[in-house]
């Protein structure tokens, strides 16, 4: 009878201490979730200012090439029409995206100015005047800074999504995440499997312009 | 019926041990050492030992001076597999030139089988050496001396350059961080990461254990909770763990900055 008592009190204790137990690392989870999502979000924030940066470039690029005599028009139009098409992409600033297809828009868009961007520094190596002025290798050096800091950008981007993810999916996370509304979030893409998407092809036929 | 309770601690503690010390990921070859506590490492022979001394001299006094870290380096070549702007970016995460809160440190590399070079900058040092300053110091100042195959002239050029523009940023304290920093033990955030949620587990499984033993569950909680989070303060009995042996400053970071060349 004794021993019976015993087993039964240890039980509901055991119960008592499991409950406690689960509080409390349903709070720790919580907000360990919450710290990482904000990683994620100011990760996000780090790469946008310096896809911004890129962008802010432009004019300056415009009015140092425009100085150059005879330089090939289209090659130019080309950049700042990307550059145009990159502001036409809305995307929230403040947070991460949710899904793979708007951050792939995003990132097919920023990958064709990127493209427009490196084959004006390529064609521009057949004029030696541009080459030679100050100016024009200043903001070479500008672009490529740029291009360099995206690249490591997004690598922390994609760390703290990782870590994110990794986080939501790991128990005893993965019991809470979805019921609290944390989701994964996409990766960046290296640019070879982005450029390969097809996923900014809006052609219906007709004289329209594929989408940039 | 007390068997399956006495199994399942050792079921958590594992459990609880495996997710709290996963590491975390990152593709690693392994990266030369930093020079610290020098400012010059020199792979490739390109200085004589006193040209290495006085270049070494005068960026110690520039740091005494401004508190920021120019380190220079000269390869042999860039490593197999690797590219140059990633090597240098990860160079600079592991050496850490600069101090914590600036981030002002910088770094002139030089791949002597490639002909290229690059200086990386700091996120402190950005101001000073912009992007487009750090290519006129390679194509205007070290490139020259380099095609003439004056290679002492021509880092010497370049590291002047550096200094002459980064100088007037920060204001030194007439020490270098290591002589400010002689005596003190320095605790490590890489170690206190693993070791206060493990300590936080080990406790919370030992306490869990010895209220299923010694039936005192209520007892738990107030105990168990205390000494966890007091004793998971103890992370810094640690030592420093960071692998590279990167500078006692501790953590200039890069977003990229810089810029490369040729000659």
């Amino acid at each position: 009878m004794r021993k019976l008592w015993i087993i039964l009190l240890g039980a509901i204790g055991f119960l008592i201490v499991g409950v406690l137990l689960l509080g409390l690392s349903a709070v720790g989870t919580y907000n360990g979730l919450v710290g990482r999502q904000q990683g994620v979000n100011a990760g996000w924030a780090q790469v946008l200012n310096q896809y911004q940066r890129r962008s802010d470039l432009v004019p300056n690029l415009v009015k140092t090439v425009e100085g150059s005599a005879s330089f090939e028009k289209s090659t130019l139009e080309t950049v700042v029409n990307a550059r145009a098409s990159v502001g036409r992409v809305t995307i929230d600033a403040s947070k991460a995206p949710d899904d793979a297809a708007t951050l792939q828009k995003f990132q097919a868009a920023q990958g064709q100015f990127s493209s427009a961007l490196q084959r004006l520094l390529v064609v521009s190596e057949n004029y030696p005047d541009l080459k030679a002025s100050a100016g024009f290798r200043d903001l070479q050096a500008q672009l490529e800074g740029t291009e360099n800091r995206i690249a490591v950008e997004r690598g922390r981007f994609n760390e703290a999504v990782m870590t994110y993810n990794t986080s939501i999916r790991t128990f005893p996370a993965v019991l809470l995440a979805g019921a609290l509304g944390f989701i994964e979030k996409p990766y960046f893409q290296s640019d070879a499997e982005a450029e390969k998407a097809p996923a900014v092809k809006f052609d219906f036929g007709g004289t329209s312009a594929p989408a940039k | 019926m007390m068997a399956h309770f006495r199994r399942l601690p050792r079921l958590l503690i594992w459990l609880g041990c495996s997710l709290s010390l996963a590491p975390p990921l990152r593709a690693a070859t392994p990266l030369p050492p930093s020079p610290s506590p020098h400012f010059v490492r020199d792979e490739a022979h390109w200085l004589s030992p006193n040209a290495f001394q006085a270049l070494d001299q005068k960026l110690e006094t520039f740091e005494r001076d401004t508190t920021s870290q120019v380190v220079v380096a000269i390869f042999p070549k860039i490593p197999d597999g690797e590219e140059l702007f990633d090597f240098s970016q990860r160079l600079f995460e592991a050496w850490k030139p600069g101090q914590k809160s600036k981030d002002n440190g910088a770094l002139l590399l030089i791949f002597s089988a490639e002909r290229q070079m690059r200086i990386h900058t700091g996120l402190g040092m950005e101001g000073v050496l912009p992007d487009a300053r750090c290519k006129q110091i390679i194509s205007d100042l070290i490139a020259p001396q380099l095609r003439k195959g004056n290679r002492e002239a021509a880092i010497n050029a370049g590291v002047d350059a550096m200094i002459a523009s980064a100088k007037g940023e920060y204001q030194g304290t007439g020490k270098t961080h290591r002589e400010g920093q002689n005596g003190k033990g320095r605790t490590s955030d890489g170690l206190a990461h693993y070791l206060i949620p493990a300590i936080f587990w080990i406790i919370v499984l030992l306490q869990l254990r010895r209220a299923l033993r010694g039936r005192s569950g209520g007892g738990f909680y107030g105990r168990g909770n205390g000494g966890g989070w007091s004793s998971g303060g103890g992370g810094s009995g640690g030592g420093s763990s960071s692998g590279g042996g990167g500078f006692s400053g501790g953590g200039g970071d890069s977003g990229g900055g810089g810029s490369s060349g040729k000659w």
